[in-house]
């Protein structure tokens, strides 16, 4: 889970708009290949995670499209990613990232003087809700 | 497959109705009688007018695709056409002579739908309307006249198999009614001028439904409906759609079965209305395609996880082996479409539109479609699309506990897969129209670092909008084996869905419709001066004998005589191949004769002396 660990302790730490936006889009962009791991039919929460993949992918793109999202910095376009243990945590811990996401875009949409800032954020965090909906229930939480 | 109202359901009362046409409605008709109570010749002739209205509505439908073949082009025609052209004829000749001196006697003839229903005859004509109404609940018609389908039923109204079952179905009716009249004719009280008069021109109305249903009988023969076909007509239901709604934690699983197939019909009807508007529809978003695709695998799982349920279930009832290898089969491919979705789902990551956010109806319904066969595949009633990795299956014996079970489930899975294998085709135009209009693009920040793009998205690599044609192509076509493997099952074990599969395999042969018709002038309605043939046959001679001129008369003549020239003709080749003592002598007296040849026998002298009956290889080497 480091890479998971890493995206909330980013996002925590964010200050300002262009931070918040720039470690939410890295969050979302660091999902998906642990949600990929885990879409294993035979794992018994397949569909659970083939639908969070479509929305942390929504969610990437929302954020992508908000005029005060910074240029990537060099190197952050790389994946580190050293796999997940079991469906269960991984669901716990996309969940936990999830939360965070919903709550520093939700700030993010308030301090945005854009109104095409404010839209992206505020879709951002409707796409990380219903990714926190799904990956919460599957987790038993 | 539905609860609504089906084009059988009216059919079928015609029917019934048909069996007691000329006696009263509402008078319960005692099979003790020996001769049922029968409304007056005066009463029933108006309702053969009404009738024959609307079997030449019908018949207008089924031959307008040739409605503009000249009359001496028919005999191009394929046997159905040609028959259904020639009943149009015996139909037109048929109301002339039932209408021939009405209005002086008995008053002017109701016009159909008027109202009352005074015998059986009236009560079918209403049957008979409402369900030719049904029909065109799928069908409209564009400004410059060309026939368009409103829904998926619509191809398979206007295939040949279907259109084939209907005209038998009218040449059916056609002789039931005929039947009826004649009796009610031979019926005769003393009489009232009126009476008498109204009796013969239903006596000569009757003749030519005879005709009308001799000439769909040959092309029957020639051309045999099957009776699945016929089934399938039966089974076309009235275009209402079901209506939304998600599973409920008390469905039972065959209210999850029905669930699931009117959710199916419901993403199909949606999905045919939303491809021609791909190019510009603010409600394409590559948010709606990924979550659709995403979908497309949690089906195609569900349907693999029950189809493997019902394969293990089918061992333990002793089902037939090949239903338990087609369950195993089908499974497989499930999961093969499976594997082919999540490469489509996986293929939208790096690419994304510039309209987002906003939801679209099908990929509302795709989500239903999930969570009813989630709701089938797993045990949990509450099951949802967010369920974790400790919910376990749905056992064999619940989805299915005695053998008849099985025909609703393999249904349900059947309909779902059907639906997917139309959205992955649907999604894979759509998409092409997106890239076509330019409207893919892929976040900067996933593009290569060394593109300098001072825009948050750039356009699509090409080799990323190929890998995404590449996977919906590899969905669709895996997606179209699920449903076929589905089909064979749900064909063999006459699921509900068979109806699909059969519908499906109608649309398939063609139809007999024009890609367009243009609108009909009155100067295409006049045909070109006819030419007869060199050599008249029999009823061309008899009726140029009568002194009849009329060159439809005579054409028709002349194509009857054709038609039972080439059946003789087979029956000749026929007989040369059998050993000797097994062929028939022609000269031999004919079975009792079709009242429509009752002018050659009567001995009235208003007709020609019939010629003597040749031998059958006299008639096939003088007239052929």
């Amino acid at each position: 889970m480091n890479s998971m660990d890493t995206a909330r302790t980013r996002l925590e730490r964010a200050a300002g708009l262009p931070a918040i936006l720039d470690a939410a889009y890295r969050a979302f962009d660091d999902m998906l290949p642990v949600i990929r791991d885990h879409e294993d039919p035979a794992g018994g929460a397949f569909t659970a995670f083939v639908m969070a993949s479509a929305l942390a992918a929504n969610g990437r793109d929302a954020v992508a499209y908000a005029p005060s999202l910074p240029p990537a910095a060099a190197g952050s376009r790389k994946h580190e990613h050293a796999g997940s243990a079991t469906a269960l945590d991984a669901a716990i811990a996309l969940a936990q990232v999830g939360r965070v996401l919903i709550s520093r875009l939700t700030e993010a949409a308030v301090l945005a003087a854009d109104a095409v800032d404010r839209s992206a954020c505020a879709e951002g965090a409707r796409q990380a809700s219903r990714l926190v909906e799904l990956l919460a229930e599957a987790a038993g939480q | 497959m539905t609860s609504r109202a089906t084009f059988g359901d009216f059919a079928n009362a015609a029917g019934m109705h048909l069996e007691h046409a000329a006696s009263p409605a509402g008078s319960a008709v005692r099979l003790a009688e020996a001769k049922p109570r029968t409304v007056p010749a005066e009463q029933f002739a108006r309702s053969l007018d009404s009738f024959l209205t609307v079997m030449a509505r019908y018949l207008s439908d089924v031959t307008a695709p040739v409605a503009e073949v000249l009359a001496s082009n028919r005999h191009r025609l394929g046997p159905w056409a040609r028959a259904g052209v020639q009943a149009q004829d015996a139909l037109r000749n048929a109301a002339k002579a039932l209408r021939a001196g009405a209005g002086r006697d008995n008053g002017p003839s109701r016009r159909p739908g008027s109202g009352a229903v005074t015998c059986g005859l009236d009560a079918a004509a209403a049957c008979l309307t409402t369900g030719r109404d049904l029909l065109h609940t799928h069908l409209s018609t564009a400004p410059d006249g060309t026939r368009l389908d409103r829904t998926e039923w619509g191809p398979v109204i206007t295939s040949a198999p279907v259109v084939h079952a209907l005209m038998l179905e009218l040449g059916i009716w056609a002789r039931q009614v005929a039947a009826q009249g004649g009796e009610m004719v031979r019926t005769r009280a003393p009489g009232r001028r009126a009476a008498d008069d109204a009796r013969s021109r239903v006596d000569a109305a009757c003749q030519w439904l005879w005709q009308l249903h001799s000439g769909i009988q040959a092309a029957q023969y020639r051309s045999p409906v099957a009776t699945a076909d016929t089934m399938l007509l039966y089974a076309i239901p009235a275009n209402v759609l079901p209506a939304r709604a998600g599973p409920a934690s008390h469905d039972t699983v065959p209210d999850l079965c029905q669930g699931a197939a009117g959710s199916a019909e419901r993403l199909r009807h949606l999905l045919r209305a939303a491809v021609p508007q791909a190019s510009w529809s603010p409600y394409l978003t590559a948010d709606t395609l990924r979550e659709a695709a995403a979908c497309g695998t949690a089906i195609s799982h569900h349907c693999a996880i029950v189809l493997q349920s019902l394969a293990f279930r089918s061992g333990q009832q002793q089902v037939p082996a090949p239903v338990s290898t087609g369950l195993l089969e089908a499974a497989a491919a499930a999961a093969n479409a499976r594997g082919t979705w999540l490469q489509a789902a996986r293929a939208w990551q790096n690419l994304s539109t510039e309209n987002r956010g906003r939801g679209s109806a099908t990929t509302a319904e795709a989500v239903d479609l999930a969570a009813w066969t989630g709701r089938l595949a797993f045990a949990d009633p509450e099951w949802t699309l967010a369920q974790g990795p400790r919910r376990p299956a749905r056992p064999p014996e619940s989805l299915a506990p005695g053998p008849g079970d099985l025909q609703a489930v393999v249904g349900a899975v059947h309909e779902a897969s059907d639906a997917l294998a139309r959205m992955a085709a649907a999604d894979h135009a759509r998409i092409r129209a997106l890239a076509r209009n330019r409207r893919l693009h892929s976040p900067t920040r996933t593009l290569p670092e060394h593109l300098d793009i001072p825009r948050p998205y750039g356009p699509a690599p090409d080799d990323r909008i190929g890998a995404l044609l590449a996977a919906y192509h590899d969905a669709t076509a895996a997606s179209a084996v699920a449903t076929a493997t589905a089909a064979t099952v749900a064909t063999d074990i006459r699921a509900p869905s068979q109806t699909l599969a059969a519908a499906r395999a109608a649309v398939r042969t063609g139809s007999v419709a024009l890609p367009a018709q243009s609108r009909r002038s009155a100067a295409m309605r006049t045909a070109a001066p006819l030419r007869s043939p060199d050599l008249p046959g029999p009823f061309e001679r008899i009726l140029r004998n009568l002194g009849v001129s009329a060159p439809d008369t005579l054409l028709r003549a002349a194509a009857i005589d054709q038609e039972g020239g080439r059946l003789v003709l087979e029956a000749t080749q026929a007989a040369r191949a059998r050993p000797a003592s097994a062929s028939r002598e022609a000269s031999s007296p004919p079975v009792a004769a079709e009242p429509g040849t009752r002018a050659l026998t009567t001995g009235s002298p208003r007709t020609a002396t019939a010629s003597p009956r040749p031998t059958a290889e006299q008639v096939a080497e003088a007239e052929l």
